[in-house]
C-alpha cells in the first residue's frame, strides 16, 4: 500500500479543494489502476472504471473521515467501481448473445480438453460465465493469490463471505471445466 | 482436481496482470466530469420538487410538518 498522504491534504481534500484532490489522484491514480485492472483484466475497462472511481470518491468527499487510510478508501471504491465494470460487460454479453456460451466440444486431438487454444479458450470462458461477485474473489484468490483477509477489507464483507464465494466460484469452475472435458 | 491443479491451470490461461500503468492521461478526463457535475443532480432537484409542490399547493400542512418534527 502507498504512504499515506498528509493529513492537511486529506483534510483539504474532505472539503473540496481540487488542487488537494488532484494531488491525491496524482499520487494513488497508478496503484488504483493496477488494483481495477487486476479485478477486470482490460485495459480500456480498467481505465473507465478509474475515472469512475476517482470521480466517486470526489463526491463521496464528505463521508471519508481524514484520521483514516485513504488508500484503503480508495481501494474500496475501486473494487466497487471494478465489479461495475464486470456486471455492465455481463449484461452487453447477455444481449450479444441469447442464453449461455455453451463451452466448446473436447477435441480428439491435443489430449484433454482439446488443443492448447481450446483448452485455454474453454478456460476463459467459464471463467467469464462466473457471476461477478464471484468472479471478483476467484481472480484476486485464485489468479492473483491475494490473501482472504485483503479480499475481504477491498470488498467491504466479512472474511467468511469471501470464503464462501470462493467456495462456490471453485465449485462452479469445476463444474464447467470438466463439461469441456478439462481434468486434473 | 486440486484446487492448486484448479488454481494452476486458470493461471496458465489467465496469467496475472503484469501491473502496467493507465495509457493515457486520465486526469482531463475525469476533470470534465467533475466540472460537468453539479452539486444537484437532476434526480435530486425532482425529489425536492415533489416534496415541496404540497406545501405550496396546501401550505396549512406546514403546521403538520412542524408539529412532526
Amino acid at each position: 500500500m502507498q504512504d499515506e498522504p498528509d493529513r492537511d491534504l486529506l483534510r483539504r481534500f474532505a472539503h473540496g479543494d481540487r488542487e488537494a484532490f488532484e494531488a491525491l489522484f496524482r499520487q494513488f491514480e497508478r496503484e488504483v489502476y493496477r488494483w481495477i485492472l487486476r479485478i477486470v483484466r482490460e485495459p480500456d475497462a480498467a481505465e473507465d472504471a478509474l475515472v469512475e472511481a476517482f470521480w466517486r470518491a470526489y463526491r463521496g468527499r464528505a463521508r471519508f473521515d481524514p484520521s483514516r487510510s485513504y488508500g484503503a478508501w480508495m481501494r474500496r471504491i475501486a473494487t466497487n467501481c471494478a465489479l461495475d465494470q464486470l456486471k455492465a460487460a455481463r449484461r452487453r454479453d447477455r444481449q450479444e448473445v441469447v442464453g449461455r456460451v455453451p463451452p466448446r466440444e473436447p477435441a480428439t486431438r491435443g489430449g484433454p480438453g482439446g488443443t492448447d487454444f481450446d483448452r485455454a479458450d474453454n478456460i476463459r470462458r467459464a471463467f467469464a460465465a462466473l457471476p461477478p461477485k464471484l468472479r471478483v474473489v476467484a481472480t484476486l484468490a485464485l489468479i492473483e493469490e491475494l490473501p482472504q483477509t485483503e479480499i475481504a477489507d477491498a470488498l467491504g464483507v466479512p472474511i467468511g463471505t469471501v470464503k464462501s464465494r470462493l467456495f462456490r466460484a471453485t465449485r462452479e469452475l469445476r463444474t464447467e471445466l470438466t463439461r469441456a472435458g478439462i481434468q486434473a | 482436481m486440486t484446487d492448486e491443479h484448479l488454481k494452476n491451470v486458470l493461471r496458465a490461461a489467465l496469467p496475472p496482470t503484469d501491473h502496467g500503468v493507465a495509457a493515457r492521461e486520465v486526469w482531463p478526463r475525469l476533470s470534465d466530469r467533475l466540472d460537468r457535475t453539479t452539486e444537484w443532480s437532476y434526480v435530486d432537484l425532482g425529489l425536492a420538487a415533489a416534496a415541496a409542490v404540497p406545501f405550496l399547493v396546501f401550505p396549512e400542512w406546514l403546521w403538520l410538518l412542524a408539529y412532526h418534527l
